[in-house]
């Protein structure tokens, strides 16, 4: 199955969000689509979900039009995601959170075939998964008294459960450290399968560098290059743009010893272990 | 500049920090790096008199502050640009810096309004759009910009990298190095620690709400067990 946007564009008001854009994901393969604050990322995932309405072009999965189907038929018929900031239902267990997404109809049966599901195999498939995504032990805990790297988890496995085949994820590592951000790249990288794309939107390079097969990179709502992560990383016009050029981290630093060598400051001051 | 001794701190019966000792001299820039849930954002919280207080002494430019209301505390010169950039969305961009402007400061409104526009051009350009209408580093450059129009001898910055390109993040740091060399001394509370401890004098790494390890920042960038622990390295 692949997912298709054919010359799509997006308006609010006079901006123009998204420019004609033509992309397509097939199932197999891990894409982030990463680009300046503003560049149109999240409106593609949101245009994708059905969150936001096109304003021309098409988007579609396999034969199926998506862009004119409210976002509860798109989830249905096999599009997940999580978002930016988190949704979790945080009053519910985490157990609970990954239940609702069977209801009010076990959809997986529209893939498979399958019959509608009963509670003990919808529960059944939910605990696999919370062990899947380390959170066994944490089943029958509120959502909302989750640390932050552990709802993170939680919010990626609910985008997972339903085993659908088109999985958006918009900014898994905002707001984790690095061991948590490493721990999520893995994660990703390990859910990725021969009947699944995942799509990204993600900032954190090292994560995006590390498990994509492709790299969209959007600037002011159009495709500025695709292509490998050795291929972007190289690209002279992503730098500029998006990646910031090595100077500008060398500036800094010069800014940043210039702005010490003033002296009367901390700065050698040697570690204390308290 | 700012002293905080023996602070517990916590929200309702649950107590967060444990004893958090830290120090800002004046001129500096000081970091605070820590996992998530450590309680580095709770730390500039009680600062700014956002928690409840169990123990400990806080004292901003040799008066005790603890205790007062949090605009009191932003009066005396003591600003917080909070992680999430908390902009006042359905408000345009100069009515978000009339948000944060402080009368009897000594400065006009005018005044410091024109000198956070040369600092972020883009606020100019744009200061009758909606916030909401902003990119994410355009409103971390607001946010920061709203800290600045309360005149602060101290600001704390929670987070200001958070969500925004590599390019941005660049531009973000190399404004908080401008910040200080025009005399404001800073705390700056990142994930992002590597960046943090390139341009801070002084750090801080907290631990479950204890503060385990301090030191000039260029030893704790240089130190291999904390290298392993907070930069994954």
């Amino acid at each position: 199955m692949a997912l298709a946007l054919e010359n799509v564009s997006k308006h609010f008001g006079s901006l123009v969000a998204i420019k004609n854009l033509s992309l397509s994901f097939d199932v197999g393969s891990i894409y982030s689509i990463i680009g300046p604050n503003g560049a149109g990322k999240s409106t593609v995932v949101n245009m994708i979900a059905g969150s936001y309405s096109v304003t021309s072009g098409t988007i579609r999965l396999g034969n199926t039009a998506l862009n004119k189907l409210p976002k509860h038929r798109i989830a249905r018929l096999g599009v997940a995601r999580t978002y930016q900031n988190l949704r979790l239902f945080d009053a519910m267990t985490v157990l609970e959170n990954l239940e609702v997404c069977f209801f009010p109809q076990a959809w997986p049966g529209l893939l498979t075939g399958a019959k509608r599901m009963g509670k003990a195999e919808r529960l059944a498939i939910c605990r696999a998964c919370l062990d899947r995504f380390h959170l066994s032990e944490v089943a029958e805990s509120l959502a909302g008294d989750l640390p932050y790297g552990r709802q993170k988890m939680l919010e990626l496995a609910r985008a997972f459960v339903t085993e659908a085949p088109i999985v958006l994820l918009d900014e898994p590592a905002a707001g984790l450290n690095h061991t948590e951000t490493k721990d999520m790249a893995a994660m990703i990288a390990s859910l990725k399968r021969a009947d699944r794309a995942i799509i990204l939107v993600e900032h954190d390079m090292d994560m995006v560098m590390s498990i994509s097969d492709r790299i969209d990179v959007l600037n002011y709502g159009e495709l500025l290059c695709s292509g490998t992560p050795e291929l972007v990383r190289t690209n002279e016009k992503v730098q500029e743009a998006y990646l910031g050029t090595t100077e500008e981290l060398d500036d800094i630093r010069k800014l940043a010893q210039s702005r010490r060598a003033q002296g009367g400051l901390r700065s050698n001051a040697g570690l204390v272990r308290h | 500049m700012l002293k905080v001794a023996g602070l517990k701190a916590g929200y309702g019966r649950t107590q967060v920090l444990f004893g958090i000792d830290l120090e800002v001299r004046a001129g500096e820039i000081v970091t605070i790096i820590g996992a998530n849930g450590a309680g580095k954002t709770s730390t500039l919280r009680s600062i700014s008199g956002l928690t409840q207080i169990y123990a400990g002494e806080i004292e901003f430019k040799g008066r005790p502050i603890k205790g007062l209301p949090p605009e009191e505390i932003t009066r005396l010169g003591l600003a917080h640009c909070p992680e999430g950039r908390q902009i006042l969305q359905r408000l345009t961009v100069e009515e978000n810096l009339l948000a944060g402007y402080i009368p009897g400061r000594g400065r006009s409104f005018d005044e410091i309004r024109t000198q956070v526009y040369d600092l972020f051009p883009i606020l100019r350009e744009r200061r009758h759009s909606l916030a909401s209408r902003m990119s994410g580093g355009q409103q971390q450059m607001l946010a920061i910009g709203r800290s600045l129009m309360a005149t602060p001898d101290l600001l704390m910055l929670d987070e200001p990298s958070l969500g925004l390109a590599p390019k941005i993040i660049n531009q973000i740091f190399e404004i908080i190095i401008m910040l200080s060399k025009s005399g404001i001394s800073l705390i700056v509370v990142e994930q992002n620690a590597a960046v943090a401890l390139e341009i801070a004098d002084y750090a801080y790494v907290i631990d479950a709400g204890r503060c385990s390890v301090e030191g000039g920042a260029h030893n704790v960038l240089n130190d291999p067990d904390l290298k392993a622990a907070y930069l994954g390295a």
